[in-house]
């Protein structure tokens, strides 16, 4: 899959020991809470390889200067310091939040390579691994700096819920010793779980994720809800807007009329001034005259600046991002029933087959 | 103390006398450890021929004695010992470990590893700056160079021997060493072991790319297939008086057909039928729910 973001960087390559390490950090830590750390390793030929992780620290005080330390203390024993991105672990979907956004965007200005690993310890049950590696595409990066949330702006840049974050192919890679040490352990008993996966389960988890589907749809409908009236009240500050700008039209002109009499009357005085000798009241006549011309086009300078400034003014637009980051969620959820149902369905097929022939 | 006589060196394969009930200790290694210990191997020094590092875990006492749960480890920036041999910077050490308490407060230092079969007085010289720490650390000891096309993981701990009350010397005694997994950690590691279709993998060593679920399954019953010829042929082997079988096989056999549910026809076609509409009913949502969501954000677009 062609990456639009860092055309250097095609696919992940994770090291067993960081994969390890990141399934041992987020299935301890407690209950529903998130874990998260940091990639460690190296990009060369396209590849990103990620080489180790460890986890943020619970204290976030002092973690830059726990960050500091660590890097120095791995840098002594040849342990690769740059980082490449962060993990998380999450479940299936939720871990499309702006907060996630955030993060990651802060680490691709930072890095432009950086990708972030989505764990999620319930999936992996029954054989499969849930781990994919994400990041966000330059075409999301670029409309993000704008921080412009109107639904206008989204369409004028065509972005789809589905463009924010793009998926890259991960491979798992371990070095010849421990392939050695695999083909060890693999002659030891119970560590195959080959068959777990032939276990057909029951309705939960198609309930889980329909009911997860369903919450978000509620959240699409509110924010309909909130998007029609935030669309009133736009119209209505629009309407506003108007009127203020008629009312300046209005005065613009009336002042221009009063320009015209003043220079008018300006032009007689001057006029009369040649024919006759100069006379005092003329003179201040004169005066007064210039002066009242000037007021008139300081207010008219005024009220141009005004009516600049009201069709300037920022319409209330609802920002849009949550809703994307929903919709987008809604389709990562039924992207997964999908396959589960693919998975059921082949297993109820082959149970079928079985019992026909015995 | 013990500073005063030194421990007699012992060879890896003398295996420690059985100690009294209560009193037996057993290390469960979990596969991060190894992993972490070759990579910390594999990256050293060239000038260095092997590494040494600390483990951490939980001590876990169960009625036969005391059970040393290692899950986790960290490098040692090592130095070689003036008597040859490998000793480490305490400062490196009480720095590295204070990191990780703050991050796993739930584990502690409790023995060293090392890729040197050999265990002599420098070891015993690690053992005392770890006891500091901790009371009884052991030793885990992981053979990279693969001798005997093997690569072995062994603990020690150690033993004191002496009479009159006061230990007089101690040795490195062989103690029951296990690997055990979490079942997301297997579950990782068949993955790594499986990944990939046979037309893309040249070799095992390549990288493995991450299947996909049907993939999985794909290969699950190929596996369950492959086993289920393996017996049949046996069972006609047996039968054709080829081979011989015991009645161990065959009574596992014949568990493992009468675990089989007889079903009756009736029930499973109704069975199967409702599950899979279900199955099509769920599918059929969702295309709606995601046609509808579609279909939504498209008209924001043109609004306005």
């Amino acid at each position: 899959m062609e990456s639009k973001t860092h055309p250097g960087v095609q696919e992940v390559q994770v090291d067993g020991l960081a994969l390890l390490q990141i399934i041992k950090h987020c299935n301890e830590s407690k209950g529903g809470a998130t874990a998260d750390g940091q990639l460690l390793g190296l990009e060369a030929n396209g590849k990103l390889e990620v080489t180790n992780a460890f986890p943020t620290a619970e204290n976030k005080a002092d973690y830059d200067e726990f960050i500091k330390e660590m890097m120095q203390l791995l840098d002594k024993v040849n342990v690769d310091n740059n980082t490449v991105g962060w993990y998380r672990s999450a479940f299936i979907g939720e871990w499309i939040t702006s907060n996630t956004i955030r993060v990651q965007y802060e680490f691709q200005n930072a890095i432009p390579e950086s990708v972030v690993l989505v764990y999620d310890p319930h999936t992996t049950t029954k054989g499969n691994l849930g781990l994919k590696a994400y990041r966000l595409s330059s075409h999301f990066m670029a409309f993000y700096k704008k921080k412009d949330w109107s639904h206008i702006n989204f369409a004028r840049h065509k972005i789809d819920s589905g463009d924010i974050f793009e998926e890259i192919p991960m491979k798992v890679h371990n070095s010849h010793l421990i392939h050695a040490f695999l083909y060890e352990m693999q002659e030891q008993d119970g560590f195959s779980c080959e068959f777990d996966r032939l276990d057909l389960g029951g309705d939960a988890p198609f309930e889980a994720n329909l009911k997860i589907m369903s919450n978000s749809i509620d959240e699409l409908i509110q924010d309909q809800g909130k998007f029609k009236s935030s669309q009133k009240g736009v119209k209505r500050v629009r309407d506003q807007i108007q009127h203020q700008l008629a009312a300046v039209q209005q005065q613009m002109a009336s002042i221009q009329q009063q320009k015209a009499t003043v220079e008018e009357q300006l032009r007689k005085v001057r006029e009369q001034k040649k024919e006759e000798e100069t006379n005092g009241n003329e003179i201040s006549k004169e005066e007064k005259l210039t002066k009242s011309k000037e007021e008139m086009e300081g207010k008219e300078e005024w009220l141009k600046k005004s009516k600049e400034e009201l069709l300037k003014k920022p319409l209330p637009y609802l920002p849009r991002l949550d809703a994307y980051l929903t919709s987008h969620k809604i389709g990562h959820y039924s992207a997964k029933v999908k396959t589960m149902i693919g998975e059921n369905m082949a297993k109820m097929f082959e149970i079928d087959a079985l019992n026909s022939e015995l | 103390e013990m500073a005063a006589s030194p421990p007699l060196p012992s060879k890896p394969f003398f295996l420690a006398p059985p100690s009294k009930d209560g009193e037996q200790i057993v290390l469960k290694v979990h596969p991060l450890v190894v992993f972490s210990i070759l990579d910390h191997y594999k990256r050293r020094d060239p000038k260095q021929e092997h590494v040494i590092g600390i483990l951490m875990g939980e001590v876990n006492i169960t009625p036969q004695g005391k059970e040393y749960q290692i899950k986790n480890c960290f490098q040692q920036e090592s130095m070689e010992h003036k008597g040859g041999g490998l000793i480490f910077d305490v400062n490196y050490y009480q720095k590295m470990a204070t990191l990780q308490k703050k991050l796993n407060p739930k584990e502690s230092v409790i023995g060293w590893y090392a890729t040197d079969t050999q265990l002599d007085i420098i070891s015993y010289e690690v053992y005392s700056i770890i006891r500091k720490n901790f009371v009884e650390p052991v030793h885990l000891v992981v053979d990279a160079s693969l001798r005997d096309s093997r690569l072995s993981v062994d603990g020690y701990a150690v033993k004191k021997m002496g009479f009159g009350g006061k230990a007089r010397l101690c040795q490195f005694g062989r103690v029951k060493t296990e690997l055990t997994a979490s079942e997301a950690a297997k579950i990782a590691l068949g993955a790594v072991t499986t990944g990939g279709t046979d037309s893309e993998r040249k070799s095992p060593f390549t990288p493995a790319t991450m299947l996909s679920e049907m993939e999985n399954l794909t290969y699950s019953l190929r596996e369950l297939l492959h086993l289920l010829d393996t017996v049949s042929e046996y069972v006609d082997q047996v039968v054709a008086g080829k081979e011989r079988s015991t009645p161990e096989i065959g009574s596992a056999i014949k568990d493992a057909l009468a675990a089989i549910p007889r079903i009756d026809m009736e029930m499973f076609t109704r069975m199967f039928n409702q599950k899979t509409e279900n199955m099509l009913m769920i599918l059929y949502l969702t295309n709606i729910i995601r046609t509808q969501v579609t279909l939504t954000n498209r008209i924001y677009e043109v609004l306005d």
